[in-house]
């Protein structure tokens, strides 16, 4: 059976049908209960945050929406803008939106350089898991945003409130080579191939 | 092009190849065995399944969607229902403004009391 896309069940909210807003909770709220465990890391305010996202989200939907991001992004925005907010995020710095792009990874092997032995372990979803933990909060979010199929790189740059799409590939593109370096530490190298790796990185920046 | 200079977009193709490799394993159309030897892909393949392996509590959703079925039964009941609902979602909100109108209306209230003092006071003088 086709389902029903977003802005009809939207419309069904507007015009006073408001079940059919549970339809698009149990469309995303498993995507956006993720991206909160993203942004927090605490189980009990992950559970507040994507609650909220969605309260918030259905008191909008019976409102007319004007020049938004698609739906997904949306509660993506949502979901961010609350976190931002509220006290749960105030350990964490907070990002500037437009903080220029900082250039520290210059030590960090490129995608063509870093073995394939980690990601062919048993342990590869727990170093990966760990290691994107232990990243900062925009480059956890960027890699976190990228991966979720539901949203396009215009949709990204929306949420992210970055100027264009290019700015999300280069933020990205940093953001993956600082978790492969994360992924290496983690992953504990056998000596030798972390002296290969490094050997080809010095090769690189020699170059 | 150096490695360095297209190694951003490229980035991001795989990462475009790979959710539509998942989208078409949800409707079952495609295989998942996509290795063709590319270092790059491996490690997005790699990051990409990791990512979503990662399994939250399932009660969170049940006991959310009980809330939220609460909020829009709550929604149909009243009469006026959004207006009501952004009052008791915002009253945190409608109290601050509350305070702040009254601390404008005391301020107001003692700059005109100043000035009225002030205009006795010069009045009594200038007699």
């Amino acid at each position: 059976m086709k389902q029903p896309v977003d802005e009809d069940l939207l419309r069904r909210v507007q015009r006073g049908e408001h079940s059919a807003f549970l339809v698009l909770f149990d469309r995303y709220f498993p995507i956006i209960e993720r991206y909160a465990a993203r942004l927090v890391q605490d189980a009990e305010s992950v559970a507040d945050l994507a609650d909220m996202t969605f309260h918030q989200a259905f008191r909008h939907a019976r409102r007319s929406r004007g020049a938004l991001p698609r739906y997904p992004a949306y509660l993506f925005l949502i979901c961010r803008r609350r976190a931002y907010r509220s006290a749960i995020c105030h350990a964490v710095p907070r990002p500037s939106y437009f903080r220029p792009l900082r250039d520290d990874c210059g030590g960090a092997p490129i995608l063509e350089e870093l073995p394939l032995d980690i990601i062919l372990s048993a342990r590869r979803d727990a170093v990966f898991q760990s290691a994107l933990n232990g990243l900062s909060l925009e480059d956890r979010e960027i890699v976190h945003l990228a991966f979720e199929p539901d949203l396009s790189r215009e949709d990204i740059s929306a949420i992210l409130k970055q100027p264009d799409a290019n700015a999300i590939t280069e933020r990205l593109a940093r953001a993956f080579r600082r978790l492969g370096d994360a992924v290496l530490r983690e992953g504990r190298l056998a000596p030798d191939l972390q002296r290969k790796v490094r050997d080809r990185v010095e090769q690189r920046v020699r170059a | 092009m150096s490695n360095k200079e297209c190694e951003p977009e490229k980035l991001w193709q795989l990462i475009e190849d790979q959710k539509r490799i998942a989208m078409d394993l949800d409707r079952r159309s495609a295989s998942p065995y996509r290795f063709d030897h590319d270092v790059r892909q491996a490690w997005v393949q790699a990051a990409f399944a990791s990512i979503r392996s990662e399994r939250l509590r399932a009660s969170s959703k049940r006991y959310a969607r009980r809330q939220l079925r609460n909020v829009i039964a709550r929604a149909a009941q009243s009469r006026y229902p959004l207006a009501k609902e952004l009052v008791e979602a915002s009253i945190g909100q409608h109290r601050d403004r509350w305070y702040a109108g009254r601390i404008f209306v005391v301020l107001t209230l003692s700059c005109v009391f100043l000035l009225l003092l002030i205009g006795v006071l010069v009045g009594l003088t200038l007699r």
